[in-house]
């Protein structure tokens, strides 16, 4: 058994954008205005980017991309595994995601099913190519390693406006970009966080960086987002994703390989049966 | 080597097929596979049986490649050839088509329809310590004792699936006999299996040609995963009959092991129901396997039985403070026929503690006891796996019993054969 991708949470869909909604912003910036309540309006803040987010990544349809996964420990030492990401959004659910894998050699042509959902815990399936054998496996390990690399089950998770509790915290200068700083708080008990400090830049709501803060409220972990390509002219993915983790030392690089959207990509490749055809 | 002349012939149809029905040209191929080497160091010399001191050691190599061939409409040929050669057995030394079909699929209205036509593999059921559902495939024994590699089997295999579940028809026109340890190989029975064609019997009277028939209805609702499967045709576990010499009469036969010389395949015709369930709740699992079957001998006497698997697992992530996950897994196999089942989990119960270090290396430790609960037989399974490289991976076995009862006439052939092993793959 392959231990390495029992469980997950995951439709590495990234952070979400879209053409700025500047007016829905304005608007509700006046509103608080007018009602003078500091605290509420970061809230609110707070879930209007969050929204805004996920709003800018509506309509993708499905994505196929290509993945390199760099696992480095705190010495340098160097693991690769590389695989395949497809991913299918679901009107009014979750978005379902496939992670096929092509190396290390033992769990090639191993693949994961998931079913995202927005309120409840998700469905997932794991194919074993050796025994010709689909399972229906546990979707609770949400704090759990994937596959040895510094990224939780929860980091991967598809960003669900439902998921959390949200509070704008400050506006600052990522680059040469304005970004919002937004406190998220797991809504579900059993995240590994108290909160994720979250930057977006205004323009796009690209995620640039995100601080996770552990259960101890200590900063554990520190992703950073890089080299964004816009594709279909409005969704942006971005090339590199690095998680450093501030205890360990260790860290995982995400390389994305160049993503398809709105590809012959149905439904039923998303089955059991699906799952089995995989190579 | 009539064995293979249908499976080679569904081969030949197969490709055949895929190379007219499109331009060569179109297709993309992709090579990979494994490359295994095995040694077991036995710990005690076999039962019953004549071999020198070396005979307690057993080395293996194992070549598993796969030849993908894919054209744009997801039309695909697959081909996987597998060879074993065994330093100790001839009967474990052996080659069989484990994968040679082509696979075509499209829509019909909402829902999917899948065909598969020729060798290939196809898996039924929940559990982790037995799979009574899980009929399509005949058992290679020669490979490993706790039965889960099959053998290729030739088919026709529709699939239809919609949002109402998933529906899969099998028809074998061909039966494969089980593998059995040779007379100088290890974990056998008391004494060798005839294991050649015409001397395996079938109570159909197409013999192997009979033609079998599946089909399975699964579906996932919310956190319940089910199928219901029925099954016609010859059976996979063979009945044993004993021969004996020559001097003996049939009652003393039958009676005394010591009078037996070899072992003759009978394969009776069943009619057999199964069910398997799983309910994902959180951390725990709960699996269930049932299947009664009806089993029909040459003088057309039948006879029922029933036989099961229950139990469940469940995960505790992140121990300790750590990345690893332990899970307890806990099941109870009961075969109707008792002491005359075909398997030794006739009444066994499976406890068993899986601890994974989710460390990038995939470091893994299984322990398992099988508790036979009609007999005192305790059997201990240890595994470990790790990964040595990209390419590289190794496997160690513990296989032992803490307790031996001597009248548990299922497993006591294998109580002299104890081993560890140590097995190194490198993929390709």
């Amino acid at each position: 058994m392959k231990s390495m991708i029992h469980k997950t949470t995951f439709s590495l869909v990234q952070p979400p954008t879209m053409v700025l909604r500047l007016m829905a912003l304005f608007g509700l910036l006046a509103m608080v205005a007018i009602n003078g309540v500091y605290a509420q309006s970061d809230v609110e803040k707070g879930l209007k980017i969050a929204q805004m987010a996920r709003e800018a990544d509506r309509g993708f349809g499905n994505s196929v991309a290509e993945l390199s996964m760099f696992i480095r420990n705190k010495q340098g030492q160097e693991n690769m595994r590389s695989l395949r990401v497809k991913v299918l959004e679901v009107s009014g659910d979750g978005n379902k995601s496939l992670f096929i894998f092509d190396s290390p050699k033992d769990v090639k042509g191993t693949a994961l099913l998931i079913h995202d959902h927005k309120e409840v815990e998700s469905d997932q399936w794991l194919y074993l190519p050796a025994l010709k054998r689909v399972k229906r496996i546990s979707s609770s390990n949400r704090t759990g390693s994937f596959v040895g690399s510094e990224f939780a089950y929860e980091d991967l998770g598809s960003l669900e406006v439902e998921k959390y509790t949200y509070q704008w915290i400050r506006d600052e200068k990522c680059g040469s970009l304005d970004c919002t700083v937004t406190e998220f708080r797991p809504v579900e008990k059993g995240s590994g966080y108290t909160r994720q400090l979250v930057w977006h830049d205004k323009e796009a709501f690209r995620v640039w960086r995100i601080e996770y803060y552990d259960r101890k409220n200590e900063h554990l972990k520190t992703l950073a987002n890089e080299g964004f390509e816009q594709y279909l002219g409005k969704y942006w993915r971005a090339k590199n994703s690095n998680m450093v983790n501030h205890v360990t030392g260790k860290s995982t690089e995400l390389r994305w390989g160049e993503f398809q959207f709105q590809t012959n990509l149905n439904e039923r490749e998303f089955t059991q049966t699906g799952l089995k055809r995989i190579r | 080597m009539t064995k293979f002349r249908f499976i080679i012939w569904l081969v030949l149809v197969a490709i055949s097929g895929t190379l007219h029905a499109e331009e060569y040209q179109d297709w993309s191929i992709e090579t990979w596979g494994k490359v295994t080497f095995d040694s077991r160091i036995f710990q005690h010399d076999p039962a019953g049986r004549e071999i020198d001191q070396a005979g307690s050691n057993q080395f293996s190599l194992t070549f598993e490649p796969t030849v993908y061939m894919e054209n744009a409409d997801g039309n695909s040929f697959t081909f996987s050839p597998y060879v074993l050669v065994d330093s100790l057995d001839n009967e474990r030394t052996h080659v069989d088509v484990r994968e040679a079909y082509f696979l075509t699929y499209g829509l019909i209205g909402e829902s999917e329809w899948e065909l598969r036509l020729g060798v290939d593999q196809v898996f039924w059921g929940v559990a982790e310590s037995s799979n009574p559902v899980n009929i399509v495939n005949q058992t290679d024994l020669v490979v490993h004792p706790d039965g889960k590699t099959k053998l290729g089997q030739p088919m026709i295999q529709g699939t239809l699936t919609g949002d109402w579940g998933m529906f899969n028809l099998i028809v074998m026109p061909y039966h494969r006999p089980r593998t059995f340890a040779g007379p100088n190989g290890r974990l056998g029975l008391l004494v060798p299996v005839e294991t050649s064609q015409n001397q395996i019997e079938y109570t159909s009277s197409s013999g192997r040609n009979n033609i079998d028939l599946a089909a399975r209805y699964s579906n996932s609702l919310g956190s319940v995963d089910f199928g219901i499967s029925l099954f016609d045709g010859t059976s996979r576990d063979p009945e044993l009959r004993p021969q004996c010499k020559e001097s003996s009469s049939e009652i003393d036969c039958i009676t005394d092991p010591k009078k037996w010389t070899s072992f003759i395949q009978h394969y009776h015709l069943i009619k057999q129901m199964g069910l398997d369930v799983q309910i994902t709740m959180g951390p725990f699992l709960g699996k269930a396997e049932w299947i009664t079957r009806e089993e029909t001998r040459k003088n057309n006497n039948k006879s029922i039985y029933h036989a099961s698997v229950i139990g469940g697992e469940y995960a505790i992530y992140g121990i300790f403070e750590t990345d690893a996950d332990l899970t307890m897994l806990a099941e109870w196999n009961h075969d109707t026929r008792g002491p005359t089942a075909t398997t030794n989990l006739q009444n066994d119960l499976f406890l068993a503690g899986r601890y994974a270090f989710n460390d990038i290396m995939d470091t893994e430790i299984t322990v398992a006891i099988v508790e036979d609960m009609d007999y005192s037989t305790r059997n201990l399974i240890v595994e470990f796996n790790r990964r040595l490289s990209d390419s590289f991976s190794l496997s160690a076995e513990v296989f032992s019993f803490l307790q031996e009862d001597q009248s548990d006439m299922q497993s006591r052939p294998i109580f002299q054969d104890e081993y560890v092993s140590l097995e190194i793959s490198y993929g390709f």
